[in-house]
């Protein structure tokens, strides 16, 4: 039901000559039963916040101490990549915690959580939005402040370095196909909703299995890029190697790995609603579709901006 | 599993997503973190009572400073307001709940998680001891190599998580869920000061989680941003006060919010200037994000730009000294009740003024040049987040009743309670931030009201001699009630008899 934002009509019902009914008349109008589920009760109790927030707590407390528990061994080749583990709890806890992070998360999308939006309300000047997509905007609307920032300090590191002291890190042709892949996954994750709203399981699981193989090319691209980088020209975080300093490296690894981390989480939430769309979901309803194309779209604009900055320029 | 277990079984506070219960789980916790940041106060002083003991270790005592900040502005002041937010938002708007009831139980459970990994970082080596501003170069593992560091600066960044996600159900909540009719001008005070400080919220504290996950990577993958020659520590300045400038009026605005309510409520009439103290709000929400210069005027920055952050800062003032004007005004036009809430309510106006006088000297340059480093800074900081806390247990008191169901219990008035009581009142000088010997002062008898002839016989410090003349003063008011025939003390409406307003 696209963009519907249930709105139960004027407060005093009228009978046909435009009198007020005598019993008050039926509290829903017509049309919020075109609202899937407008007579479902409001849910109230989840255990899924408390579980996914100790999930979060575990996965951090191993992270605090993995650094100094761990030893990475780059070698020379992939081949001698290896890791020593000097204390065991710490990466053991990060693993536990980011399983049970999946796993949890993966619930919470399962579980059948009631929260209608009020049937009557004042909404300016957000009229005509539904409640989820607000709330989704306003989501994007600080992830955009988070990756200003990262951008900002980019930029803020490369004025000081001297602006044309710095050469790209990575090559330019595989960030253009990975230009190129993004974009394309932000047509094919449109394709999903257009085959959501029309109802079309088939099309619907086409698009989302498209969208999901081409942000894995497009994780798989970046993967060689590292590669290359780490093992080729052999820089990396915090590694300088002629012609870049190593702040250079940080700055252009960090950023772009921030926004692969996005990439993965948006192609966990498509893993979780190419399932559901298997199962029949997404045919009446077709917003979580759309609300996923909102982030996916974000994560698109964001490498938009990321290419330039580091491949380009 | 979507109804609620009874209020009394422990499963029901781990799986509600009521906004209500929310509220009161924020609340409680909240004071909890108060304790906890208030004994590292109390160490704090007990290491600077005398130069020749050192109680902790340099080490321990920078990390006492810097939890101490922390949680009191990360972990007290805001989750205690945003129990109160939680709790009569929805109510004051009109809505069921919150838009996103899981995504609020989501919050708290991430605020209070993130807070127990804080405390664990305390056993991981030490906590962070860089100072809650964890300036860079200071905050990279080269210099504060402790496995607790990286946990305190995890724990920070879970509490931004669970705040992004509380900053997106009340902006939705309010934008989305008010009742037919209510416009954005129609809304009471106190939610108008939750939904400035939400959208200063959701551009701030994604600063801070971006500096905070850089600061992250630093720490747990080995990056150099902060470490770097080029600029590193200034990057660190900017992106930390950009958060940190509107995170000062995020955490003052609620507690604004309830003294435009207590204020409206006890002295009988709506809010002097409503509309330009909204317009005000908003100025002050759009202008804090024009003047976190004013936090680094000791830096590199050229002058002409730390000029401009001047100016921008004096600009700030300005819509600050319209709602001091407006609640005065308030006061002025209307018939005070001085019960409990009242007067909490107005302590907090009068730290918050002086709090607030002494922040405008800080924003000149030259000042700030000799002003930095010492107690003027301490001060100014103190009283304005006393202000704050002053106004919120007003709100506490207000809105007990309500949240309980019953009414906030009265002191006895005889027994070895109210003994021990009037002995504080009279001994004991809780200032801010100094006392001379605290020891000396509970010396003092209940009752006796000369202050000592010389300077030297212990409790000297200039503002106990001021306690001592206002309470005076106060038993001079209660006398002259007395006699003629008024009644003094707490009355059973709640209001206090016995000082200047005349009653019935």
């Amino acid at each position: 039901m696209k963009d519907y934002v249930p709105d139960g009509g004027p407060a005093v019902k009228a009978d046909e000559n435009g009198n007020a009914v005598t019993d008050g008349g039926d509290h829903h109008s017509d049309h919020i039963r075109n609202y899937p589920y407008w007579d479902k009760h409001a849910s109230h109790a989840s255990i899924w916040p408390f579980l996914l927030s100790a999930a979060l707590g575990v996965l951090l407390l191993g992270l605090s101490g993995f650094n100094p528990a761990t030893e990475f061994h780059f070698g020379n080749s992939l081949a001698d990549f290896s890791v020593d583990i000097l204390n065991p709890i710490y990466p053991v806890l990060t693993v536990v915690g980011l399983v049970a992070l999946m796993w949890t998360g993966w619930k919470w999308g399962m579980e059948d959580f009631y929260a209608p939006p009020s049937e009557f309300a004042e909404r300016w000047p957000f009229e005509g939005v539904e409640k989820v997509k607000l709330g989704m905007w306003f989501f994007l609307a600080s992830d955009v402040i988070v990756f200003g920032a990262f951008i900002s300090a980019a930029v803020f590191i490369r004025w000081n370095a001297g602006w044309g002291t710095w050469t790209p890190i990575p090559d330019q042709l595989p960030g253009l196909i990975n230009t190129f892949v993004l974009l394309t996954s932000s047509f094919t994750v449109i394709l999903a909703l257009v085959a959501s709203h029309r109802k079309n399981r088939k099309g619907l699981l086409a698009a989302l299995g498209a969208t999901t193989i081409l942000g894995t090319t497009f994780l798989a691209v970046k993967a060689w890029e590292w590669w290359t980088k780490i093992y080729v020209d052999g820089v990396f975080l915090s590694t300088a190697a002629e012609p870049y300093s190593a702040v250079q490296a940080s700055v252009y690894f960090v950023t772009t790995g921030l926004h692969a981390v996005h990439v993965i989480g948006g192609l966990f939430i498509a893993l979780f609603l190419f399932y559901r769309a298997y199962h029949g979901a997404y045919m009446e309803d077709e917003r979580p579709v759309e609300f996923f194309g909102l982030y996916w779209h974000f994560v698109d604009i964001v490498w938009v901006f990321l290419f330039p900055l580091f491949y380009l320029f | 599993m979507a109804e609620l277990p009874p209020t009394t079984s422990v499963r029901r506070w781990l799986v509600t997503t009521n906004h209500k219960d929310i509220g009161i789980l924020y609340t409680i916790t909240a004071l909890f973190f108060l304790l906890f940041g208030g004994v590292l106060a109390l160490l704090i002083r007990v290491q600077l009572w005398d130069p020749a003991n050192q109680v902790l270790s340099g080490l321990a005592y920078n990390e006492a400073v810097t939890a101490h900040g922390l949680i009191m502005v990360f972990w007290f002041l805001s989750p205690f307001a945003f129990g109160f937010a939680n709790y009569f938002v929805p109510l004051q708007i009109g809505a069921d709940d919150l838009a996103f009831p899981r995504l609020n139980a989501l919050s708290y459970w991430m605020y209070l998680f993130s807070g127990i990994l804080l405390g664990i970082s305390f056993f991981q080596g030490g906590t962070l001891d860089a100072g809650w501003t964890m300036y860079a170069p200071l905050n990279v593992p080269m210099y504060t190599p402790s496995i607790g560091s990286t946990g305190a600066v995890l724990a920070l960044f879970m509490f931004v998580v669970g705040v992004t996600a509380s900053t997106v159900n009340f902006l939705t909540s309010i934008h989305h869920s008010r009742a037919e009719g209510m416009g954005l001008m129609d809304m009471p005070m106190f939610t108008w000061s939750i939904l400035a400080t939400v959208w200063m919220m959701l551009f701030a504290f994604a600063a801070l989680l971006a500096v905070g996950l850089i600061l992250a990577s630093d720490r747990v993958l080995g990056s150099v941003y902060f470490s770097a020659t080029e600029g590193g520590s200034l990057l660190w300045g900017h992106l930390f006060w950009f958060f940190g400038h509107p995170e000062v009026y995020i955490v003052f605005f609620p507690a604004l919010g309830v003294m435009l309510e207590l204020f409206q409520t006890f002295s009988g009439r709506r809010l002097v200037g409503r509309k330009w103290v909204i317009i005000s709000i908003c100025l002050i929400s759009v202008q804090s994000f024009l003047v976190w210069m004013h936090h680094m005027f000791l830096t590199t920055i050229n002058l002409e730009i730390k000029t401009l952050m001047m100016a921008t800062t004096i600009g700030i003032s300005l819509p600050f000294d319209l709602l001091v004007f407006a609640l005065i005004y308030t006061l002025i036009k209307g018939r005070i009740q001085f019960t409990t809430p009242f007067l909490f309510a107005f302590g907090a106006l009068l730290l918050f003024i002086l709090g607030g006088i002494t922040g405008v000297f800080l924003g000149a340059i030259v000042l700030d040049y000799e002003f930095r480093g010492t107690y003027w800074v301490v001060a100014h900081f103190h009283y304005v987040m006393f202000g704050g806390a002053t106004a919120l247990f007003g709100g506490a008191y207000y809105w007990f009743p309500k949240m309980t169901g019953k009414d906030v219990r009265r002191v006895p008035r005889k027994g070895p309670l109210r003994r021990l009581l009037h002995q504080l009142q009279h001994g004991v000088l809780l200032d801010v931030p100094r006392v001379g010997d605290p020891a000396a002062c509970l010396r003092v008898q209940p009752g006796v009201h000369d202050h000592p002839p010389g300077r030297d016989r212990g409790c000297v410090h200039p503002r106990v001699q001021l306690l001592h003349h206002v309470l005076q003063l106060r038993e001079v008011l209660r006398l002259r009630a007395r006699r003629r025939g008024q009644p003094v003390g707490l009355l059973a409406d709640g209001r206090v008899g016995g000082l200047l307003a005349p009653t019935a």
